[in-house]
């Protein structure tokens, strides 16, 4: 009797097992949900406001109309960093402002410091109040959104406040 | 001889150290994990040079826009969409919005007999969509008076993702839908990544100036 009690008294000792098990299924549930964070940018853009409310005669003021249009397609092939996307290859890209027009393959771009030169100059005419000058990119049949992101990124990057967006012309 | 008994009998390993660790790891696991992104869909963004740094406004909606070619829809999406009872034919390209995990448009989605408020006579695809931000988003948008409309309008931004792919006609259509009547949603931004080769040039740069 007497030698029972002593022992029981010398080993009062928790069982850690359950609590480390549980510890390391939290690790690990922490671990494999974790995702670091994404270098992940944007470019802001606004559209029309009064459009479809409004019955306001339009106030004539200079504004840039950019036309983009698909010259040639090119064709859907899978990137060869990462065989899981998609990209085009031999893709040509028009885009029309008036007169002028403009080419450009926006995924094989050779200086993304400056992706379409041409334009780049033409947007630097100090004729366009940047902060007041509209300027609308209407997309027509074809365009996917790395081309638009090219041409977006030009116009930001030359400090044009008013950048819209026109609807489109495609059924659904 | 008695000590070398003692030893033998005491060979216990102390856990707490390890406890300690573990609980540390889990931790910085739970402070690092960024659940923000759970409103985001793995898509690959085109690069933009100028692509801000976004720090999410508090009120802003997320749409993702999904698109695959015909024949190269991946097995996950056949699966989630088969679960909805909805058979992706195998010869047609396939796109679809989806908003906190939830699809709001799809290529068949049931119109239910509405029409398009501004193209008039044209089906409405996007009733859902439209419905959502009216009801879901729109109210809780922070309000602001236009002047030269003389109207309030919702000041708070969308946030539209797409891979580089996606035909530009999907995004258009959402614009479309922001314009709608009671929903007049304005500010728009387009998600884009940042060229890691030319952020990684601007900080070396900046290291030596």
């Amino acid at each position: 009797m007497a030698r029972r009690k002593k022992k029981k008294f010398e080993a009062i000792k928790t069982d850690m097992t359950p609590m480390i098990d549980v510890t390391f299924l939290l690790l690990i549930f922490f671990i494999v949900t974790l995702k670091f964070k994404i270098l992940e940018g944007r470019l802001d853009a606004a559209l029309p406001k009064d459009r479809g409310t409004s019955t306001a005669e339009a106030v004539e003021i200079d504004k840039i109309d950019m036309l983009i249009k698909v010259a040639e397609p090119g064709e859907l092939i899978e990137d060869a960093d990462n065989p899981r996307l998609l990209m085009y290859e031999g893709r040509r890209i028009r885009v029309e402002i008036g007169a002028h027009k403009y080419y450009y393959d926006p995924f094989n771009i050779e200086d993304p410091e400056d992706p379409l030169p041409e334009l780049t100059a033409f947007l630097k005419d100090p004729a366009y109040d940047k902060e007041e000058t509209p300027i609308s990119l209407d997309a027509r049949k074809g365009v996917v959104y790395g081309d638009i992101v090219v041409l977006l990124d030009v116009v930001i990057r030359e400090k044009f406040q008013k950048v819209s967006f026109a609807g489109t012309h495609e059924q659904d | 001889m008695g000590k070398k008994r003692k030893e033998v009998e005491e060979i216990v390993i102390d856990m707490t150290p390890m406890i300690d660790m573990t609980f540390l790891l889990i931790i910085f696991f739970i402070l690092v994990n960024d659940m923000s992104k759970k409103d985001l869909e793995e898509l690959k963004l085109p690069i933009a040079m100028e692509a801000g740094h976004d720090e999410p406004p508090e009120r802003r909606q997320i749409l993702n826009i999904r698109w695959f070619p015909a024949g190269g829809v991946p097995d996950g999406v056949v699966a989630q969409y088969s679960t909805l009872g909805i058979g992706i034919p195998p010869d047609q390209e396939w796109s679809d919005i989806v908003w906190r995990g939830q699809v709001l448009y799809y290529p068949n989605i049931d119109t239910g007999g509405r029409t398009d408020p501004i193209r008039k006579g044209r089906a409405d695809y996007y009733w859902k969509l439209a419905q959502t931000m009216e009801n879901e988003w729109v109210p809780f948008f922070e309000r602001k008076m236009d002047k030269t409309l003389g109207i309030e309008l919702p000041d708070d931004p969308i946030l539209l993702r797409a891979d580089r792919n996606t035909p530009f006609k999907y995004l258009q259509k959402i614009m479309e839908v922001c314009t709608r009547d009671g929903i007049q949603i304005w500010k728009v931004q387009l998600a884009a990544s940042e060229d890691p080769n030319v952020v990684a040039a601007r900080e070396k740069a900046r290291g030596n100036q």
